[in-house]
């Protein structure tokens, strides 16, 4: 993101960031096992929302589809990992991503090329519901019963191994790992490569008339997102210890959308701090039937109607009203 | 001049219920700067498109450096030297007027064949950063490179967009219509500043025009078109004094100055 | 040999014209207002629990094919009324923004229609017998055409008819075709843009309520309803060339009766072959079937 006026400064950024994931790596001293849970969850939840919106905020793709890169990646690790346990397990985990780059790479080489805008989202939606149906039905996946007893690996480092299956330790894995990958969302976002696919993002014609390659970008794009959410499917399934098809659902790739929308669809952070918000209303909300989901989709409503920078773009004014309008370009 | 640079034979372009354009032929040779004039609903649009390559001809070609690119598509025409900018300035509105130059200056860079030197470093490279600046002083406005695009003004969005065009550091400029738009005074600084671009780099400059000042004030050669045929070709001071076009075009619009 | 043809013809039109009928209202919506309306399908979930409702409190467990019609048209009616609430304070003010947070508001409201069906009929499932007069069936060799299914292809089939007789040869229809092609110059014209939106919002949301009724038989009633043919409802919609009824009509049949066919081939998974002929279509013909026109 550009450091536009209303927004804190890189430092002071990198530093919220900072202490956003300290204060994950110290929730299980403080917290019970149910929290602990959630927050593993929810880790993952936010690098998936930041995938899903490299795609559309930073280059105007939008995809209903993108549970299935999850489902596809937590898939392919189950199953890798049961298969072919002497593998290291950091090498499943990177080759369940590579897996999900690959076909993304593959099925938007010919999608993206014939299909924008709507078209391509519901396109995706399409190749979602197949990979849903494909697992349901697949006796080798567990079908809708699931992919059960996923085991969460013991993590071989030369040095020493850890065993990921002890105590909270696939949790500190989690945290850290999607902090890795956070990372390196983030700095594709600001990269040379990033800021291409923001150009493509306002007005892909006008960037075809800087020579910019568009549809190689767009891909590019495409694959990175669906690779990093394999990865972070690729982490679930050890954590739940079971996969169900209800990953690969098209209600579940609803789930970055709405994260984006809450959190600020201008802002890097914005889908990680839209899943958090989501976890804590849902949370919040968890004992009452129906009242759930009246709830989330009443905020839902207001953020679009009253508020569509969502929670940051709100914090945004706010500190644009606080710090006076000097700072105004 | 042996090859010219461009040159258009025999074009035709229809719409369904119009044609367009009816046997086009003009040359454009390096380091000229090509007006092409008409009044409204002329083609001259239509004709500047299919020279960028956003529109394909129903017959006829058109030659680059002798070289067929009829069909060549706009986005690869960049690549042979090719800058385009549009009536209405289209910049990236939310990036600063800064990152517009970099993300041009990349491009070209990138399609250059010149690497970074630290693939893995996020921010633009020193020779970007120059290379930006350079051509944010070329057309002033260096004060204004923080501010997001979307902000600027009609004029300093024109800027804008020839400094991300003069970023490509193409061969041939196209500019469509550079000073729609325009207050008088903003219009004469456009034009001073599209002349002192042509002095200083020496590209050759394709441009559809109203204003007949500006037209007047940077071509070095101007076709004339009406109702999608060329009726005059030539120098400025040789098409101002032919009396078909006098009748036809600029008899109407008085003096020869303001809108036609 | 007849019947290997003619079984899953049957089958085919059957689950087009369940999709057809479901996209009937979405199909207005998105054609008029341009809006996706992910939120189709809880309203039609509603309408069913409605007509559901309905039938309990009108008494007696006999359900007349009239008593059957007239539970359809209220729950209709009473979704229309929705409809209107929705349009004055959803829908209006969307027109405004984006058309990604368009989809996000529509989403939002399936939310809510899911949550609103826990809160008031709960979680069970629940069930409604088909009306005797239904639920015979023909046998014609081997082919077993249950009542039910000829009498949901006929409607289909005459849903169809009356929308496309609405569109194409009242002065209702021309409004809405003007509208569809440039509301800035429907409205420079002296239409009433705003009314006519609220109009097919509500015509929409009545044509969601109805459908839910009529289905009812034919489902098992759950919070889980309003996901049930969004998707192929959003693939018909598309195929068929982005909110053109006949396109709609058309490609619903396409795609269930190759789906038909499929599945006999290839009974692993059945439904597969409706998502892989519609992300096909979208490669190899992403204007749609019925590209041009709108509506």
């Amino acid at each position: 993101m550009e450091p536009s006026p209303a927004q804190a400064s890189p430092l002071m950024r990198f530093g919220l960031a900072m202490l956003c994931m300290a204060a994950f790596l110290a929730l299980p001293g403080i917290a019970d096992k149910g929290i602990v849970f959630l927050a593993g969850t929810v880790a993952l939840q936010m690098v998936f929302g930041l995938t899903w919106n490299l795609m559309f905020g930073q280059t105007g793709l939008v995809s209903f589809g993108h549970a299935s890169f999850f489902a596809v990646g937590g898939y392919a690790y189950a199953y890798a990992a049961r298969a072919l346990p002497q593998v290291h397990p950091l090498l499943t985990f990177a080759g369940a991503g590579l897996l999900c780059a690959a076909i993304a790479a593959l099925v938007g080489l010919i999608a993206l090329r014939r299909s924008q805008g709507v078209y391509f989202a519901i396109l995706t939606l399409a190749l979602s519901q197949i990979v849903y149906l494909v697992i349901s039905s697949s006796a080798a996946l567990g079908r809708e019963d699931g992919f059960t007893g996923i085991r969460r690996p013991k993590l071989p480092l030369g040095w020493t191994t850890i065993d990921l299956a002890a105590g909270n330790a696939y949790y500190y894995f989690i945290v850290v790992v999607s902090a890795l990958l956070a990372g390196i969302v983030w700095w594709v976002t600001h990269s040379r490569v990033g800021r291409v696919f923001r150009a493509i993002q306002q007005d892909p014609e006008r960037a075809a008339f800087l020579g910019i390659p568009v549809q190689r970008y767009r891909l590019m794009s495409y694959a990175i997102a669906s690779g990093v959410a394999g990865v972070t499917g690729a982490l679930f399934g050890p954590w739940l210890q079971i996969l169900t098809p209800e990953v690969a659902h098209w209600t579940a790739s609803a789930r970055p959308i709405l994260y984006t929308l809450l959190g600020g669809v201008h802002f890097f952070w914005g889908p990680a701090v839209g899943a958090l918000g989501f976890a804590v209303l849902e949370y919040g909300t968890r004992t009452l039937h129906g009242i759930s989901e009246i709830v989330t989709g009443a905020i839902l409503l207001a953020v679009v109607l009253a508020a569509p920078g969502g929670i940051l773009g709100a914090v945004a004014r706010l500190r644009q009203r606080i710090t006076g309008k000097e700072r105004r370009p | 001049m042996s090859t010219p640079l461009l040159e258009a034979t025999g074009l035709f372009k229809s719409y369904p219920a119009v044609k367009v354009l009816k046997n086009v032929n003009l040359t454009v040779a390096g380091g000229d700067t090509f007006a092409i004039i008409g009044p409204n609903g002329a083609g001259k649009t239509t004709l500047f498109k299919v020279l960028s390559g956003e529109l394909f001809p129903d017959s006829g070609q058109v030659a680059h450096e002798g070289r067929d690119v009829t069909t060549v598509p706009a986005w690869q025409r960049v690549r042979l030297g090719f800058g385009r900018s549009f009536q209405v300035a289209r910049v990236f509105s939310d990036l600063t007027t800064e990152d517009n130059v970099v993300v041009s200056v990349e491009a070209h860079r990138r399609n250059a064949g010149l690497g970074q030197r630290r693939p893995l470093a996020w921010a633009p490279t020193a020779e970007v950063r120059e290379g930006v600046m350079e051509t944010l002083r070329e057309v002033g406005l260096v004060d204004k490179r923080r501010v997001v695009a979307r902000l600027l003004s009609h004029g300093d969005k024109k800027r804008l967009e020839l400094a991300m065009c003069l970023a490509l550091q193409p061969k041939i400029l196209m500019l469509d219509e550079p000073t729609a738009g325009m207050s008088p005074a903003d219009r004469k600084s456009a034009t001073e500043l599209l002349a002192m671009v042509k002095e200083r780099h020496g590209m050759t400059i394709v441009l559809t025009e109203h204003d007949m000042d500006v037209v007047f004030g940077l071509a070095t050669k101007v076709a004339v078109l009406h109702y999608g045929e060329i009726v005059a070709q030539g120098a400025p001071d040789a098409v101002r004094k032919d009396p078909l076009v006098r009748d036809i075009y600029l008899g109407h619009g008085g003096a020869g100055a303001g809108h036609a | 040999m007849l019947s290997s043809i003619a079984g899953p013809l049957f089958n085919g039109l059957f689950a087009a014209m369940v999709v057809f009928l479901f996209a009937s209202g979405l199909t207005l919506v998105f054609g008029i207002l341009r809006v996706l309306n992910f939120a189709h399908g809880g309203l039609f979930m509603i309408g069913a629990y409605l007509a559901f409702t309905l039938s309990g409190v009108t008494g007696g467990s006999e359900m007349g094919v009239l008593r059957y019609v007239l539970l359809c048209a209220l729950a209709g009616v009473g979704l229309g009324i929705l409809g209107w609430l929705v349009e004055r304070s959803i829908f209006r003010p969307l027109q405004k923004v984006d058309e990604a947070y368009s989809l996000i508001a529509t989403y939002a409201l399936l939310l809510i229609c899911e949550g609103a069906v826990k809160a008031i009929w709960g979680v069970n499932f629940r069930s409604v017998p088909t009306p005797p007069l239904l639920a015979d069936a023909w046998i014609a060799g081997d082919v077993v055409m249950p009542v039910y299914a000829v009498f949901v292809i006929a409607v289909g089939v005459a849903f169809y008819a009356a929308l496309e007789w609405m569109l194409h040869h009242t002065q209702t229809g021309k409004l809405m075709k003007s509208v569809a092609s440039d509301p800035w110059m429907a409205g420079k014209l002296g239409v009433n843009v705003p009314r006519l939106y609220a109009w097919i919002v509500i015509a929409g949301f009545f044509l969601a309520g109805v459908v839910g009724g009529l289905l009812l038989p034919n489902q098992t009633l759950s919070p889980n309803l309003a996901n049930a043919f969004v998707v192929q409802a959003f693939g018909a919609l598309i195929v068929g060339g982005m909110g053109n009824v006949r396109g709609t009509f058309l490609a619903a049949i396409l795609l269930s009766v190759i789906d038909s066919f499929g599945s006999l081939y290839f009974p692993e998974i059945p439904g597969l072959f409706f998502y892989v002929a519609m992300a096909i279509m979208l490669v190899v013909r992403p204007q749609g079937l019925m590209a041009g026109g709108s509506l």
